[in-house]
């Protein structure tokens, strides 16, 4: 059994080496989002679609999350929103069968997997980097220089650990989102291929032959058997439905903590 | 030794200790949920959701294992 972790397609542009499959799936993660709210927002009724309705209640949970970072605080309910509605999608995106772009030859879909494009660090560094400046900006334009006053809090030697801080919170967001998903990926990889790798034919002619004296013929068991390892990660496949939604909602609550945080009168 | 050897051992002591702590911290967690939900069942929708997502941060901590496990089984030669 051949392990594909962490590779991807590489491709050339402009003397950049790009992730094809991450850009692929990322571009297809953000026009399913632009797609779906423009939809949403496009025909608003009184009484509200079933589409609308998901919307306006995404939109009064992040308001509700919001509504305790003072007077200004609803200006940071968009960054919540679009960030939650990009990493779920991002998230569920990989539970599509990407594997039937094998099929298609100039596709290279062998050289890494067609996958969540949140499996790929980039995309959450970058993510957990837009979160960073976004606390410090949203910090800076409330308070100004004195800002960054709260670094020598409650004395000066803490600098350091304070400083530590703002290098920490984006590195666990950023590696928490990557590592969730793709031990997903991997555990629904291993499983899939468990008993394609412990199963071989000739064990199973040998069993045929052997405990059900050949009633069946072997290659019916053999397949039978495999299709049925087959289905051995589907509810890992489930849980990683819920595991999108859940790491989505924690690092869009950590990011509002943040945020809370910074504008937060001290 | 063989380094590839070690390797193994090294990636099964990483991830078998790395999980020892999050398990203790998933069993306190719901042992804590089940007993609020015991001594007050009105509040389970409310707390419930605090427990998903402590779930998954303390979940995460386990999967920093993981990720040192594949550190240095697949990537760092």
């Amino acid at each position: 059994m051949e392990f594909h972790i962490g590779q991807h397609w590489v491709v050339n542009l402009f003397g950049l080496d790009v992730h094809m499959d991450t850009l692929i799936t990322l571009w297809i993660t953000m026009a399913i989002v632009i797609f779906f709210a423009l939809l949403a927002v496009g025909n608003i009724k009184l009484v509200p679609s079933r589409l609308q309705a998901v919307f306006e209640n995404i939109v009064t949970i992040f308001s509700s999350l919001t509504k305790d970072m003072g007077p200004e605080g609803k200006r940071h309910t968009p960054i919540l929103i679009a960030l939650f509605l990009f990493i779920i999608t991002g998230n569920l995106i990989g539970q599509l069968p990407w594997k039937l772009l094998n099929f298609f030859p100039f596709i290279k879909a062998t050289e890494g997997e067609f996958a969540s494009p949140t499996n790929d660090i980039n995309v959450t560094a970058a993510l957990a980097i837009i979160v960073l400046v976004y606390y410090i900006a949203s910090g800076v334009r409330l308070k100004g220089i004195g800002y960054f006053k709260h670094y020598f809090q409650p004395v000066w030697f803490m600098t350091p650990f304070n400083m530590l801080e703002d290098i920490v919170r984006p590195l666990t967001l950023a590696l928490r989102l990557f590592a969730n998903i793709l031990a997903g990926e991997i555990l629904i990889m291993v499983l899939g291929g468990l008993i394609a790798s412990l199963l071989s034919p000739e064990a199973i002619s040998a069993f045929c032959q052997n405990t059900l004296g050949g009633i069946l013929p072997s290659n019916w068991v053999y397949n039978i058997t495999l299709f049925l390892g087959s289905l051995l990660p589907l509810p890992i496949m489930f849980f990683e439905i819920f595991v999108a939604f859940i790491q989505a909602l924690v690092f869009t609550l950590l990011t509002s903590a943040y945020i809370s945080g910074a504008v937060a009168k001290h | 030794m063989d380094l590839s050897v070690l390797k193994f051992i090294a990636m099964g002591l990483a991830i078998g200790f790395g999980v020892v702590g999050p398990g203790i911290g998933l069993g306190l967690a719901t042992k804590a949920i089940i007993e609020s939900i015991a001594r007050q069942p009105e509040v389970e929708g409310q707390i419930s959701k605090y427990f998903y997502i402590g779930a998954g941060l303390i979940e995460a901590c386990a999967i920093y294992a993981l990720l040192v496990v594949i550190l240095i089984g697949f990537v760092l030669k």
